[in-house]
């Protein structure tokens, strides 16, 4: 019994000092780990999503916004039925059959997270959770929303899943616009409950900055609605548009039609996406001719009233016959540019020679990309100058043997309309963080001077004289002086130019004495017999130029009315028509006339002039107002 | 100290959630104002029309 005793008095010592060791080792020897593990699972690191910039439009208006949504994402250990569960989720989700197996799959697999769906909207997040099916849940992620749909979708760009720009501007400014994400521990209780505790690390997440564009809205808007009008009626394939602000480089609008919606863009194909302004170089055909009489006006070889033998129809060099349009007899320089004699421009470039001509392609910016701030851009393509034939400058006096991109011709155009100077041309003018806005161009980038006033004053005249008088006539505009060129390329193919492939074209400005607007519009292979840019892209010149300078409250030239629109002429008084907003009663009053009746209705429904913001200049008289007769 | 830490993750968590909730309105706001919606509607709900040139009076004119 004794020894018994001594055993177990030993066995008990033993066990004892087996404890004091473990002891020891737990608490000193291993300390500094277990207090790192302890740490670890008491606190959780949560990274803050930095919210993505805003991109507005030149009056502040939203053009992407980022908001959090919720994600929805599972436990397969806490889902019972995977094939159930799968299932319904398809049913709100609007998932095909192979979808749900593949979710199914997802929700049986051994794993203890695994994405159900992403960046819900916030009727589809509550859809998912009224179905309150177990194991699935929710957290929130960032989501980029385009509230304008459409509108200047190639300008604009995409993000992917990760929040990272992969087009347009989203991808050139990604870096302001997305921010820096934030750290912060906080410590977890017993309930899985969060709090913050002083002294733990902590980083503000860094917001990303807002970018304010140079894209106004609703010239935007009119541009695209043109432009698609004239692609659906001619069935053309595609067609792009550029409106810039001819003084400052400022770009108002830059359009592609067929466009896309950049909320969904994974549900159009890829050629949707392509910002053809900028990204398709094509060859300008006729437009271009403008450049062959810039460069020889500028080096006094030329003047408007001088006489060209445009010989009925053809000229002969080296042996190659090079038709025009039509058969010319003898034009003025300004009638050559007008009926767009490729005869009487490639005289004129015979007179330039190589070196005079190159120089002043190169100077309007040809051959190289203008430095828009948006991706993918391409230069165009210019011959160097050491490889031209005795044939180059006359094939591309008249636009054809280069390449150049519509955005490069409205900039060069720009250069006419800014008397002399060529601009780079851009879409963001600020970006703002905290409030405080910086300008990125706060004086107009110069990109070269092709061209002095004298000549840019004198090119203008002449192409009013396309408008008025010649192959432009489609885009005058009653009340505004529209100058510009048209042109009508065919498509290069294999060993030639293609028969049935054409590129009607048109570049102009308006008013042609103080320019506001520089544009330019390309269409893509319009089916019919109406392929000539006077007849497709000039129409939709002039119809988008009447639209904005009304918008732009540029006056139109006009007799001052003898009456005024809906006044009764026996009255002999000046009443205006338009129904008078409260605000302006008070203005109208001093205007009118002692014993005239001043009506103030309170909410009197006025037309808008051109959809939306018109300035406060406009007065839009809504067609059968009633005549206010003196008393 | 830890009262306070429990307000300060629930006051955070309401600042998030009542910016969320002004940038959720700033976008339908910006949705309904897009200058295609306001067309469309005005022409096809309330038949209006954009001006003609000869409907438009500047106030220059009147002057």
């Amino acid at each position: 019994v004794k020894r018994r005793g001594q055993i177990v008095v030993v066995l008990a010592a033993l066990w004892l000092i087996a404890i004091a060791v473990r002891l020891f080792a737990l608490q000193v020897v291993r300390h500094d780990h277990y207090e790192d593990k302890a740490e670890r699972q008491q606190r959780t690191a949560v990274e803050l999503d930095p919210p993505r910039g805003t991109i507005y439009d030149a009056h502040g208006r939203e053009l992407a916004v980022s908001v959090q949504v919720d994600s929805a994402w599972a436990d397969p250990s806490d889902v019972r039925d995977p094939a159930g569960t799968a299932r319904a989720l398809a049913r709100v989700l609007d998932l095909d059959a192979r979808d749900v197996e593949t979710l199914a799959a997802r929700l049986g697999r051994k794993s203890d997270f695994v994405w159900v769906a992403r960046k819900l909207d916030p009727p589809v997040a509550q859809a998912v959770r009224d179905l309150a099916l177990p194991g699935i849940r929710f957290l929130q992620e960032s989501k980029r929303y385009y509230p304008m749909r459409s509108l200047a979708a190639q300008v604009l760009g995409y993000v992917g899943t990760d929040n990272r720009g992969l087009a347009g501007l989203e991808l050139v400014y990604d870096r302001q616009v997305a921010g820096r994400p934030g750290r912060r521990t906080l410590l977890r209780d017993a309930r899985r409950g969060k709090v913050v505790a002083p002294g733990l690390a902590f980083s503000d997440p860094e917001p990303g900055r807002d970018l304010h564009l140079t894209l106004d809205a609703t010239i935007q808007h009119i541009v695209e609605r043109e432009l698609e009008r004239a692609v659906e009626e001619r069935h053309a394939k595609s067609g792009s548009m550029v409106l810039l602000d001819p003084a400052t480089g400022a770009v108002l609008a830059m359009a592609t039609y067929p466009s896309f919606d950049p909320n969904q863009y994974g549900r159009y194909p890829s050629s949707r996406w392509r910002n053809r302004a900028i990204m398709d170089a094509y060859e300008p055909g006729s437009t271009f001719k403008l450049v062959t009489a810039a460069a020889a006006l500028e080096a006094g070889l030329v003047r408007a009233t001088d006489v060209f033998d445009c010989e009925m129809g053809a000229i002969t060099l080296l042996g190659i016959r090079i038709r025009d349009h039509k058969p010319f007899g003898r034009l003025t320089f300004a009638e050559v540019l007008a009926k767009s004699s490729n005869v009487g421009v490639i005289k004129t470039a015979l007179l330039l020679g190589d070196e005079r001509l190159f120089t002043t392609v190169r100077g309007f910016g040809f051959g190289r990309p203008t430095g828009i701030d948006l991706p993918g851009e391409s230069p165009g393509i210019l011959a160097p100058r050491e490889s031209w034939r005795p044939l180059t400058k006359a094939y591309i006096s008249f636009g054809q043997g280069i390449s150049v991109t519509a955005l490069q011709l409205v900039t060069a155009l720009g250069a006419v309309a800014n008397d002399g100077t060529l601009l780079t041309p851009y879409v963001v003018a600020a970006v703002e963080r905290d409030g405080t806005v910086e300008p990125l161009h706060p004086h107009p980038e110069v990109a070269g001077r092709p061209l002095s006033a004298a000549t840019a004053r004198e090119l203008r005249t002449l192409l009013e004289g396309v408008v008025t008088g010649g192959t432009g006539k489609s885009a005058a505009v009653a009340g505004y002086r529209v100058a510009g060129k048209t042109g009508t390329a065919q498509k290069p193919v294999q060993g030639g130019y293609s028969r049935s492939g054409y590129v009607p074209s048109f570049v102009g400005l308006a008013p042609a004495d103080r320019p506001v607007i520089v544009g330019v519009v390309a269409v893509d292979e319009p089916q019919g017999f109406a392929y000539h840019g006077g007849q497709v892209a000039a129409p939709v010149f002039g119809a988008v130029a009447r639209q904005v300078l009304l918008y732009r409250g540029i006056r139109p030239e006009r007799l001052p009315y003898a009456h005024w629109p809906g006044e009764r002429p026996t009255s002999g008084l000046a009443v205006a028509a338009a129904p008078l907003r409260p605000d302006h009663a008070e203005e109208a009053e001093e205007l009118a006339p002692r014993d005239a009746v001043i009506e103030v209705e309170p909410a009197a429904p006025v037309a808008p002039a051109v959809p939306l913001a018109a300035p406060a200049s406009v007065l839009a008289t809504a067609p059968q107002e009633p005549v206010r007769a003196p008393r | 100290v830890l009262a306070a830490g429990y307000r300060i993750v629930a006051l955070e968590h309401d600042l998030r959630d009542l910016a969320q909730e002004e940038r959720r309105l700033r976008l339908e706001a910006s949705y309904l104002a897009s200058p295609q919606r306001i067309e469309q509607r005005a022409v096809a709900e309330l038949h209006l029309a954009a001006p003609a040139l000869e409907q438009v009076i500047f106030w220059e004119e009147i002057k």
